[in-house]
């Protein structure tokens, strides 16, 4: 009999000891900030560079230069292939030497859209630098630029040139929505990691 | 019935599977707090106001280039001038309202008041 309540301690003991193994196990779960390529911390640090590139390059007066690189005789962005858009890396501006630095050496792909609007409001949305489909870890940042009539198209070689989106025959290829404003334009950058 | 007797009992076993299990649940509190540093840790201390604050500042820009393309254009009268601004304004709240909504982020830009200024300018080239 003695045998018997023995193995009833060590029974109970030992579910005891498996109950706790158990509830302990399942507190160490795999939640979005435990470490790995879709950790929020790294979608939080990628939408910050992002914000940064296009806050800085807004300031320089790159942005719009870039948003403005365009042929007016090709009517593409200068040195782009038979796409419309840029997807062997970034244009060669003063905005793609920035989001070269920022995201190139460091494993990040990234997109770049333009967002303009017709004049019913309606969205146009260009490719200008584009990587690829992003993952589901993707991040946004966003900057508005303002185009007005009198805003010159930018050379190759980052000059103004003499051309300007007012000018008739322009082939810049968005709607004048306003009397002075020309287009409103969202530049999108979006960057996963790799 | 067993006769229990003395200190051959194993009450050992089970305090010692007592023991361990305490420690378990304290190890897994343990872990548990970490998880939430790490969640109060990720969070920005200014979430929401930055992007009202960046906001604003590209707002002023366009604003300030909405009125720099009146004086270059529409320079013939203060009238002319002022509704030349005020149309400014008024699309670029509708652009710009329109396009931040796609963030989550309503704007609204309204012309209050002009004050009318004075312009120094040569009227003979010579």
């Amino acid at each position: 009999m003695r045998g018997q309540a023995h193995t009833l301690e060590a029974t109970v003991a030992g579910l005891l000891m498996l109950s706790s193994l158990i509830f302990a196990l399942q507190m160490t779960a795999v939640t979005p900030l435990s470490a790995s390529t879709s950790s929020q911390h790294i979608e939080n640090q990628q939408a910050a560079t992002g914000q940064g590139v296009l806050a800085t390059a807004a300031d320089q007066g790159a942005l719009k230069p870039a948003v403005l690189y365009w042929n007016n005789s090709s009517s593409r962005h200068h040195d782009v292939g038979v796409q419309q858009f840029y997807t062997s890396g970034p244009p060669d501006n003063r905005f793609g030497a920035m989001l070269s630095r920022a995201f190139n050496e460091n494993g990040i792909a990234y997109n770049v859209y333009f967002r303009f609007q017709t004049s019913d409001g309606d969205p146009i949305t260009r490719r200008y630098v584009y990587s690829g489909v992003p993952t589901d870890n993707a991040v946004t940042a966003t900057h508005t630029v303002t185009l007005w009539d009198d805003d010159p198209l930018y050379e190759a070689d980052g000059t103004p040139s003499s051309t300007r989106l007012s000018t008739e025959n322009v082939t810049y290829p968005m709607p004048d929505t306003g009397a002075n404003l020309y287009n409103t334009v969202r530049v999108e950058v979006v960057a996963w990691r790799i | 019935m067993a006769h229990l007797s003395g200190e051959d009992r194993g009450q050992i076993l089970l305090v010692a599977a007592f023991a361990l299990a305490v420690i378990f649940v304290a190890m897994a509190l343990i872990v548990n707090s970490a998880i939430f540093t790490e969640n109060l840790a990720s969070r920005g201390e200014t979430s929401g106001s930055d992007g009202a604050l960046s906001m604003r500042a590209d707002v002023a820009t366009s604003v300030g280039a909405g009125v720099e393309a009146a004086n270059r254009n529409d320079n013939g009268s203060v009238g002319e001038l002022t509704d030349a601004v005020s149309a400014s304004v008024r699309n670029i709240s509708r652009q710009t309202g329109r396009q931040s909504a796609r963030s989550g982020r309503v704007v609204d830009v309204s012309y209050q008041s002009a004050t009318e200024g004075a312009r120094i300018y040569q009227s003979d080239g010579t």
